[in-house]
């Protein structure tokens, strides 16, 4: 029963492939496997089922089968009826005539093994191309494998104890987890240090499995080593780079605060602590953000900004404003703040010596004003002792022309000294400008409306352009305005002098590079080198009596005040342009109401 | 200066004055005049060049500071004339005779040295004399 149903049903039911050739290859019988892999045979060529090919194969296993009647083994590669190439392991065995003497045909068997193959393969690349040492050990602890990585690194280390190829050691480690693999049949994970084969230190982790089924006795383990070296040599580095970090911010001549993300306060270094008066331990770890940034970068932390730049700012600290420059930085990750850091530079002493500039300027101006003076008030006095010479000489010769010259001398000689002494009062008593917040147009337009009905009469135009959006500026509005009307009036008197049809006179306003500027342009009579290079020397006027030449002195003097300068082109004939030029960051302060200021003095 | 343009009668000097202020050339002119001189005034270096060339004068007393051309380059023409080089010059100045930089000159031209210096205000009566004796000393000079 049995032995007629193998007869029967074996050769189909076997999960093998099989099939039946003649000694023409033509498959002459198959069973189910076959069909169904490699679809109809009825009356085709071997090669042509297996490999679609019109001959025979070259050193065909079935062709040496029938020349010599033995049984084989070899592999192949086919192609299915989808297409798909697959690799199989072939037994071929003959099949002899009724009386046994000729082999008539031959019988296939095949396993297909591509799945085996690739599953191989894939273990094979993974095992030696795994970016971590990976070794098996035996129970002995000898590595009887060990991957690419692992050679390269410690060596061609095969069948040596695991011990000594990776710590250089005869014993065994003493925390062992390949040990407690073998003995618990558990996975394992410690750190550990190894010694490459150039002698340098190898820093990794380690994991230990058993290569056996759970409840079976296990012969090997694997090691899995993910070197850490790097990792550790950049977390070094980073230590390092902290300290450098921290040494330059603790030695830095400026005050350097910073905070974290939830704008706690992490940085406080020595000069912040010398400029603000607080140390470390008081605001370090706290909140207190309103001691340690200026309100403007508050603000613009609070409104979403990200960075900050104060070229003068204050802070309160220690009961006073004090003078800084300020530079912050919001870093920020879309909305989420990541951190902040302000860099406080103290101004202090810059100011005190900008201060000491502006005296050393002013004293100077003060010098020439007096040299000047000297030379003003000889040639008055020349002048009146002229007229007495004149009238003695009249009243002792009893020359009445004599006293009538020398009368008229003295009258308009008296006349300028009066005149000469109350501008020079006015002059001196300047000295302390009165500085507020003042709109720089609003100045040129005051000055023009002044002089526009009396300059019609001389006909001179006054014309202004003023540039928009000029923003208030630190100044003593008495002051510039009496330097704008002194240039006005000089340009009008330049118009008159000259023979030109049209006579203008220009004034401007413009904001530039920093700096407020203030032009008096007119097309009057300009002036020669000489002229220019005396105009705000001492009491020059080329208006001969009836100009003091304390005009543009005081011009000057207003301007140094202010930080200023004054600088003229000028051509003979051409015209004359005064220019007053104010850098903003060289400004005044406002003045105190209601306090004694006194210039050059110290406020502290 | 109306009275008499020219040269003066027996010892009296001509006399050039220049200077920008007219009051002080005026003075300076009524001085000369009562000590028995000439004198006539400028207010321009250039007025006083051309005067000088037009009345051969024998001393001109100048303003060293003044607009447009100043004493000393009223000088270093009058030394560079053929006709009135060796003319006497003297400087009246406001300023310290330290501070004036007569010489030497920009454009390389050899230093030039007036006669006297004399300053303002001057004493009518030392005024009087060191012009006087600058004439006198030039003479014996050349």
């Amino acid at each position: 029963m049995i032995e007629s149903w193998i007869q029967t049903h074996l050769f189909e039911e076997i999960p093998e492939i099989m099939a039946v050739l003649d000694r023409e290859y033509s498959v002459v019988k198959a069973n189910r496997r076959f069909t169904d892999t490699f679809g109809e045979w009825h009356g085709r060529r071997c090669y042509d089922v297996l490999l679609r090919k019109s001959t025979r194969c070259r050193g065909c296993s079935v062709a040496q089968c029938f020349a010599d009647g033995t049984s084989r083994t070899a592999s192949a590669n086919w192609t299915d009826k989808t297409g798909r190439h697959g690799h199989y392991v072939t037994r071929i065995v003959p099949i002899p005539d009724g009386n046994g003497s000729v082999t008539t045909h031959a019988l296939v068997m095949a396993t297909d093994i591509t799945r085996c193959e690739r599953l191989e393969r894939e273990h094979q690349i993974l095992f030696e191309r795994v970016p971590c040492y990976v070794a098996v050990l035996d129970r002995e602890f000898r590595i009887v494998r060990a991957n690419e990585s692992l050679r390269r690194t410690f060596g061609r280390k095969k069948g040596k104890l695991c011990h000594e190829v990776f710590k250089g050691s005869s014993v065994r480690c003493a925390d062992c987890p390949a040990l407690r693999s073998f003995e618990d049949g558990g996975v394992h994970t410690a750190g550990s240090v190894g010694l490459r084969k150039n002698g340098g230190s190898a820093f990794y982790v380690l994991t230990t499995a058993p290569l056996a089924r759970r409840g079976e006795p296990i012969e090997h383990v694997i090691e899995i080593m993910h070197d850490v070296s790097d990792l550790k040599e950049l977390q070094n580095d980073l230590v390092r780079e902290r300290q450098f970090v921290a040494a330059t911010i603790d030695q830095s001549f400026d005050g350097v605060v910073a905070t974290n993300k939830r704008l706690r306060i992490t940085v406080f270094n020595p000069a912040a602590e010398n400029l603000l008066g607080i140390t470390a331990d008081q605001v370090v770890g706290t909140k207190q953000l309103e001691l340690v940034y200026p309100e403007l970068f508050l603000a613009v932390l609070r409104q979403g900004g990200t960075s900050c730049v104060l070229p003068e700012t204050t802070i309160r600290a220690q009961g006073e404003d004090i003078p800084i420059r300020f530079a912050g930085v919001v870093v920020r990750d879309r909305d989420e703040i990541l951190g902040t850091a302000g860099f406080l530079q103290d101004l202090r002493n810059v100011k005190r010596f900008e201060r000491e500039m502006l005296d050393a300027e002013r004293l100077a101006a003060v010098g020439q004003t007096v040299a000047g003076l000297a030379h003003g008030v000889k040639n008055i006095l020349t002048g009146l002792e002229g007229g007495l010479y004149l009238v003695r000489w009249g009243l002792e010769d009893d020359r009445r022309d004599k006293l009538q010259r020398g009368w008229e001398m003295l009258d308009r000689n008296f006349d300028r000294i009066t005149t000469f002494v109350r501008e020079f009062l006015n002059f001196a008593k300047g000295q302390v400008p009165e500085v507020e917040a003042t709109e720089p147009n609003d100045l040129v337009e005051e000055v023009a409306a002044l002089f526009e009905e009396a300059a019609r009469e001389k006909g001179v135009t006054i014309v202004t352009e003023l540039e928009e959006g000029i923003p208030v500026a630190n100044l003593d509005p008495e002051g510039i305005h009496k330097c704008l009307s002194n240039l006005v009036s000089n340009a009008i008197d330049a118009c008159l002098l000259s023979e030109k049809g049209e006579r203008r006179v220009v004034v401007r306003t413009r904001e530039r590079n920093g700096r407020l500027e203030f032009e008096v342009e007119d097309n009057g009579c300009g002036m020669d080198y000489e002229i220019k290079r005396k105009v705000f020397t001492s009491f020059f006027t080329t208006k001969g009596t009836k100009g003091t030449g304390l005009g543009l002195l005081e011009t000057k003097k207003v301007l140094q005040e202010h930080g200023g300068s004054v600088e003229i082109e000028s051509s003979p004939g051409v015209g004359s342009t005064f220019r007053l030029i104010l850098p903003r960051d060289r400004l005044p302060e406002p003045t105190a109401k209601d306090e004694d200021t006194t210039p050059g003095g110290e406020s502290q | 200066m109306t009275e008499q343009a020219g040269r003066a009668a027996s010892n009296g000097l001509s006399v050039i004055v220049v200077d920008d202020e007219p009051d002080v050339a005026a003075y300076l002119a009524a001085v000369l005049e009562r000590h028995g001189h000439t004198a006539i005034t400028a207010s321009t270096a250039a007025e006083g060049f051309d005067l000088a060339k037009k009345t051969r004068p024998d001393v001109v007393c100048v303003d060293i500071v003044m607009p447009e051309e100043t004493g000393a380059t009223l000088l270093r023409r009058i030394r560079a004339d053929h006709d009135i080089g060796g003319t006497a010059v003297v400087f009246i100045t406001a300023l310290k005779r330290e501070m004036i930089p007569v010489t030497p000159c920009s454009n390389g031209e050899p230093s030039v040295e007036p006669n006297a210096f004399i300053e303002k205000p001057p004493n009518a009566d030392r005024f009087v004399e060191a012009v006087e004796r600058a004439v006198r000393e030039g003479r014996n000079a050349s």
